[in-house]
């Protein structure tokens, strides 16, 4: 199995080390698919505990207790979320974290700003050179 | 204004704000230390000097001795498995530029979502009656009984472990992320025009120029881990037995639970001796390993 210039590809091939870890790796990082779903896997593995208090948020109490289903299996309902703003002053809570929140990040970027040392335009040596020859 | 004055005012400038820095880091400190060897309780504080008894104590304190093992093991596991996960994810989100930007904003959500708020949602998970974990394996017929968990001295730890690896491996993921992407393009270049294969170019360049970051990396999360306390608080209290116990939550139950505060700045002076010691060791071992892959 020679080609126009005379290299015997069946050779080089056999000649070719056995598959190694780094054709593993290529195969999964190389290979657009599989990196993909590598990501989806870690990006559902993520989002699958936020989706589930999510929907349970949404179910009965008592249904809460009996059933772990991802979807709620009867009608959903807004009672949790009514309870929680009626029992709780939760706004008032929102309001307190995003104050100091904003006056933290606030403070930190302004104080980041004056740790950056400060640019002097100074004229060109050259520049200077070629007004005073 | 003459020069010594000129050299020393923006030390006096400093000075109110290093004094107020020193007095809070220093005087609770100092503190905690004199009062550990004391007998003192909450109303009669520095009184009956008993010097290194509370240490002594602390020393023949098997319980202390088990939650000490266990903040070691659950940190060293923790962290390795997170940098691990964090550096693969990093790697092969690395080459995905069109899809990076929602990745790594889903990647973010554990991160800022509040660690109580984290627990909850995992207590509801690893719930016997209604948690989602079980729910599925009776359904698939891969259990035929609810599992607690958090009610087993064998699964208890594990599940604590995975919920912090849930919560911590974002994390390890963003900054493995920004270390790769901080790499150099010209050494990849070099090595194409030579022909080197995938595995070559992973193994002597990635590596070798990211492994700084990843031990620091890896550093930081292990001193992270080895404070932890609002998982163990939440989901399963130390128990069962003392199979969760960690150092952190064994002295806030010392301290605040049974209202032996002396004891509990005993044990708190030798848990921060021990991680001083442990961060310089793992520091010197950095040295060493950069040293050796030079």
């Amino acid at each position: 199995m020679e080609n126009r210039e005379g290299i015997d590809f069946k050779a080089v091939l056999q000649k070719s080390p056995k598959r190694g870890p780094g054709d593993y790796l290529r195969m999964i990082f190389i290979a657009r698919y599989g990196r993909i779903l590598l990501l989806l896997l870690f990006v559902g593995s993520i989002l699958l505990p936020v989706l589930f208090i999510g929907t349970t948020s949404l179910e009965e109490p008592i249904e809460i207790r009996s059933s772990g289903a991802i979807l709620p299996s009867k009608e959903i309902t807004a009672i949790n979320w009514i309870r929680a703003f009626r029992n709780v002053p939760l706004l008032h809570y929102l309001f307190n974290s995003t104050v100091t929140a904003s006056i933290d990040t606030t403070y930190g970027r302004k104080s980041e700003r004056e740790r950056k040392p400060r640019t002097v335009h100074s004229p060109s040596p050259y520049l200077a050179q070629e007004n005073n020859p | 204004m003459n020069a010594a004055m000129e050299k020393h005012t923006p030390r006096l400038m400093v000075l109110p704000t290093f004094i107020i820095l020193l007095i809070i880091s220093l005087v609770p400190l100092f503190y905690v230390l004199g009062i550990s060897f004391t007998d003192s309780t909450i109303g009669r504080p520095f009184s009956d000097f008993v010097w290194f008894e509370n240490y002594k104590k602390a020393f023949t304190d098997e319980v202390f001795g088990t939650s000490l093992i266990n903040t070691l093991v659950f940190a060293f596991v923790v962290t390795t498995i997170q940098t691990f996960l964090g550096f693969v994810l990093a790697f092969a989100m690395q080459k995905e530029k069109r899809l990076s930007g929602i990745f790594r904003t889903l990647a973010l959500l554990p991160l800022f979502t509040p660690p109580v708020a984290i627990a909850m949602i995992w207590r509801l998970i690893y719930d016997p009656n209604s948690g989602l974990i079980n729910h599925y394996l009776l359904k698939l017929g891969l259990s035929g009984r609810p599992i607690a968990f958090l009610g087993s001295k064998a699964l208890a730890f594990p599940a604590i472990m995975f919920a912090d690896t849930w919560q911590w491996t974002p994390f390890c993921f963003l900054l493995c992320l920004a270390a790769l992407q901080s790499l150099p393009k010209d050494p990849y270049e070099a090595a194409m025009v030579d022909g080197a294969s995938p595995w070559y170019v992973f193994k002597r360049l990635t590596l070798q120029m990211v492994a700084p970051q990843v031990i620091v990396i890896f550093l930081f999360r292990f001193l992270i881990a080895l404070k932890v306390f609002d998982l163990v608080y939440m989901l399963t209290f130390g128990g069962p037995g003392n199979s969760t116990q960690v150092t952190s939550f064994y002295i806030y139950r010392i301290g605040f639970k049974q209202f032996q505060t002396v004891y509990a700045g005993a044990l708190s002076i030798l848990v921060l001796i021990l991680i001083s010691f442990l961060a310089l060791a793992l520091t010197k071992g950095r040295e060493l390993i950069l040293k050796r892959m030079e």
